[in-house]
């Protein structure tokens, strides 16, 4: 829809973070524990004149306070988001009031985001009330044409938000935010509350607008399907960064980031025959008050880069940083196993295999050097207990997604993918970098 | 031979302040022991109101008016309160959308586990306990001895569905039926609990009733399904027959209404407007309105569910079925639409029914529901 790099982008967000603070009460103030919740982390992104740029991720992932930080909805902890080359983040609020009428928001809940007490003509027209667009028949006239451009009949202006359905909720919504005619609209999940059939209307809608208006969309979703439909370029986000970012189809085909492979394959394709790639992922988003080190994807990857200390293959790889991680925040022994009362009890011999069978690790690795290492934490989980077994584990087993945080790598074509993996300089079986590094 | 469960003419009203609402009316259909079946259809089609009859769930202002729920050839609607219990947990289980909803926040998840197999299995505190932590472990709930002293509150919602499957399985039900299992969780937790319902049925031998929005979802995991429509079947078939061969234009409609990966589409196929108010059904077929085929009979004449090849009424027993009056009168137009299926790679199929050529059929029609 859009020629690749013409002219300057609409929208640009640089380094953006938004941060919650996240202390629990009083007590917590009291001795000083504070807890910041890094729910968007530093992310950057250009949104071009003319283009929808998708963004995906799972729930707690930060798509939401992304798209409301962008528009300081939610101030902003750091970055900058510059529109026409000024920056967002230092308007004054009447100035940003202004700004508005470029920028415009839909959001998820067509039900909680429509004022119940206003009729959709009101609930249309009062944007155009606040920035003085326009008054008396004028104003009348602009809320019949817009109610019309959204596929709603005017004749509905009087009726209440309860009186229409979730599909013509969410088409009041878009009506409000297309009333003081917007150069950009971010669109929250604009569809993940509707019917599938009525959700293809409301695509279909937002489609139009956006070659009739020449309106740029930044459109969040969690569904793979109605990204790939509707964006121009995608953003693939994972606790509150992007790990793959660019054209659409670049983005769906490989090479991917391992996350993005990982939710392609989950997608319940329509279609009995559909194999899909079967890769599924272990847990849900850690949470973001305390990310993981390295990549934040380590501790769920299915491609996560083994030590290279060892030789084995990468699903046993990913067996043993499973145990590794779960001693370090496991309580004790017995968590580690799903026998009861205590397995401790029980001979070194049963213990072992309990050990192995909770987390399909084989009988014997087969890299010596590394079932040795194993065999001796949980040796010492049998007999001294999780703490000892947890730093044996630790410092015996880690890989290089844990210490290294990647940045993204340009792969060409304005696609990039942040993933140790494609690191031209990175030499997975040595384990060094370019420089020589570890 | 009777099926495991057989649902014969179900209707279902709710009397509510605005009217009486039919939200099921005249519903057959049979599930075969061990099979997975699919119920699918948007809000309103009356798909887990169906389910609730099954369980014998629907309180005031809601009845069932008419029909038969045969569990193992014997009514559930003809016993006593009891009796009803000791089937629904013992013989039939459900799980329900929103699974943190389902589980008592003030128990802990394990023994909210156990003390249904307590309950319904007559087994010993410490052997109960057992038996849950297995269970959780089982539906890949990690550390599951420690976490079957957690509280709903400290799983995550992935997990809560988990433990409301391993609280379905544990009285070794015949019929697990599964309101949304998945709708509320990611695309990656979806998977893998929608694998698990798989493996389980499987492994258990029990029958599933699957109910969802999201054909996705059937597609995968079921051996048959059911397309409902305004509280009624509008079709009813074989899982790969209803896909490469939809039979009825709102299968056909839906199919490609939703957007799919490695499809180039500018605009989806609509299905204008929204479903009918149940309190005032259209006339004649309930789709004709929404319909792109429809033509002046399908106004005055309910079609019926019959057998597409050769226009006889349906039983429980037919294999395919669909309610549309092509395959009785004969619409003079027909159907015109065609199903295209990827078949070189078979990663994607069904494609683009109601006519791509003779485009903007189904666009137009877009008026976002006023359904006046």
């Amino acid at each position: 829809m859009s020629d690749d790099g013409a002219g300057e982008p609409v929208l640009r967000v640089e380094g953006l973070k938004a941060h919650y603070d996240s202390t629990d009460g009083f007590l917590d103030r009291l001795l000083g524990r504070s807890r910041r919740v890094k729910a968007v982390d530093g992310v950057s992104l250009e949104l071009r004149e003319g283009e929808t740029l998708g963004i995906v991720g799972e729930s707690g992932c930060g798509k939401t306070t992304l798209a409301r930080s962008v528009l300081r909805l939610i101030e902003p902890t750091a970055g900058s988001v510059y529109h026409r080359g000024e920056d967002l983040t230092a308007l004054s609020s009447a100035e940003l009031r202004d700004r508005r009428r470029d920028l415009q928001y839909v959001f998820q809940d067509p039900h909680s985001s429509l004022d119940p007490r206003l009729t959709a003509g009101d609930v249309v027209g009062e944007p155009l009330d606040v920035h003085g667009l326009a008054t008396g028949a004028e104003r009348e006239d602009r809320v019949r044409e817009l109610l019309e451009t959204v596929g709603l009949s005017p004749s509905h202006a009087n009726r209440y938000p309860h009186e229409f359905s979730g599909g013509q909720r969410q088409r009041l919504g878009i009506a409000r935010a297309l009333a003081v005619d917007p150069e950009v609209i971010v669109c929250d999940e604009p569809v993940s509350a509707l019917d599938a059939s009525v959700q293809a209307q409301v695509l279909n809608l937002l489609a139009d607008l956006q070659a009739e208006f020449g309106l740029s969309y930044v459109f969040i979703a969690h569904d793979l399907r109605v990204i790939e439909h509707v964006s121009d370029r995608v953003a693939v986000m994972y606790l509150g960064e992007f790990v793959e970012r660019g054209p659409t189809e670049a983005v769906f085909d490989p090479p991917y980031h391992p996350y993005t492979e990982a939710l392609l394959s989950a997608i319940p394709e329509p279609d009995p025959l559909w194999e899909g790639d079967g890769i599924r992922l272990d847990g849900t988003v850690p949470s973001p008050i305390d990310p993981p080190s390295g990549c934040r994807f380590h501790t769920r990857c299915p491609r996560v880069i083994p030590d290279a200390d060892y030789d084995l293959r990468p699903e046993t790889w990913r067996t043993v940083m499973d145990l590794t991680l779960r001693a370090a925040e496991a309580d004790d022994a017995a968590s580690l196993t799903a026998a009861r009362p205590d397995p401790t009890e029980a001979p070194r011999e049963t213990f072992d295999g309990l050990v192995r069978e909770e987390f399909d690790l084989p009988d014997t690795l087969p890299d010596a050097a590394a079932e040795e290492a194993l065999g001796e934490a949980i040796d010492a989980l049998h007999d001294e207990g999780i703490g000892a077994a947890a730093a044996l584990l630790d410092s015996a087993f880690t890989s290089p997604c844990e210490r290294h945080r990647p940045p993204e790598y340009e792969l060409g074509g304005d696609h990039g993918i942040a993933c140790l993996r494609y690191d031209d300089g990175f030499d997975e079986e040595a384990g060094t970098f370019a420089d020589g590094s570890v | 031979m009777t099926a495991l469960l057989e649902v014969e003419d179900l209707t279902v009203r709710f009397y509510t302040e605005e009217g009486v609402v039919t939200a099921v009316d005249g519903l057959s259909y049979r599930i075969e022991a061990g099979e997975t079946f699919g119920v699918v259809g948007e809000s309103g089609a009356g798909k887990s109101v169906a389910a609730l009859s099954v369980l014998g769930l629907i309180d005031d202002p809601g009845r069932i008016e008419r029909g038969e729920v045969r569990f193992k050839g014997e009514d559930l609607r003809s016993m006593t309160d009891a009796e009803l219990r000791s089937v629904r947990g013992d013989e039939i289980a459900m799980v329900f959308q929103d699974a943190r909803a389902a589980l008592n926040p003030v128990y802990t998840v394990g023994e909210q586990i156990a003390e249904t197999i307590e309950h319904h299995m007559g087994y010993d505190p410490a052997a109960a306990r057992d038996r849950a932590v297995r269970l959780l472990d089982r539906v890949g709930i990690p550390e599951a001895g420690t976490r079957y002293s957690d509280y709903p509150h400290e799983f995550s919602g992935g997990m809560c569905q988990r433990a409301t499957v391993a609280m379905a399985l544990s009285c070794e039900p015949d019929l697990i039926v599964a309101d949304e299992p998945t709708t509320a969780l990611d695309v990656t937790v979806e998977a893998r609990v929608l694998d698990l319902l798989a493996d389980l049925a499987d492994e258990f031998d029990v029958a599933v009733q699957l109910i969802t929005h999201d054909l996705g979802v059937i597609a995968g995991t079921c051996d048959r399904a059911m397309v409902m429509y305004a509280g009624e079947a509008v079709e009813r078939a074989p899982i790969e027959e209803l896909y490469y061969d939809p039979k009825h234009p709102y299968t056909a409609g839906l199919m490609s209404a939703i957007p799919h990966v490695g499809d180039d589409r500018d605009r989806l196929q609509t299905i204008p407007g929204t479903m009918p108010d149940l309190i005032d059904v259209p006339s004649g077929c309930r789709f004709h309105p929404r319909c792109p085929f429809a033509e002046e009979a399908c106004t005055r004449t309910d079609p019926a569910l019959v057998d597409p090849e050769n226009g006889e009424a349906a039983t429980l027993e037919t294999e395919r079925a669909a309610a549309c009056l092509e395959y009785t009168e004969g619409l003079t137009g027909g159907l015109d639409y065609s199903v295209e299926v990827d078949g070189e790679t078979n990663e994607r199929a069904e494609d683009d029914d109601g006519g791509e050529d003779d485009d903007g059929r189904e666009d137009e029609g877009e008026e976002g529901g006023s359904d006046e």
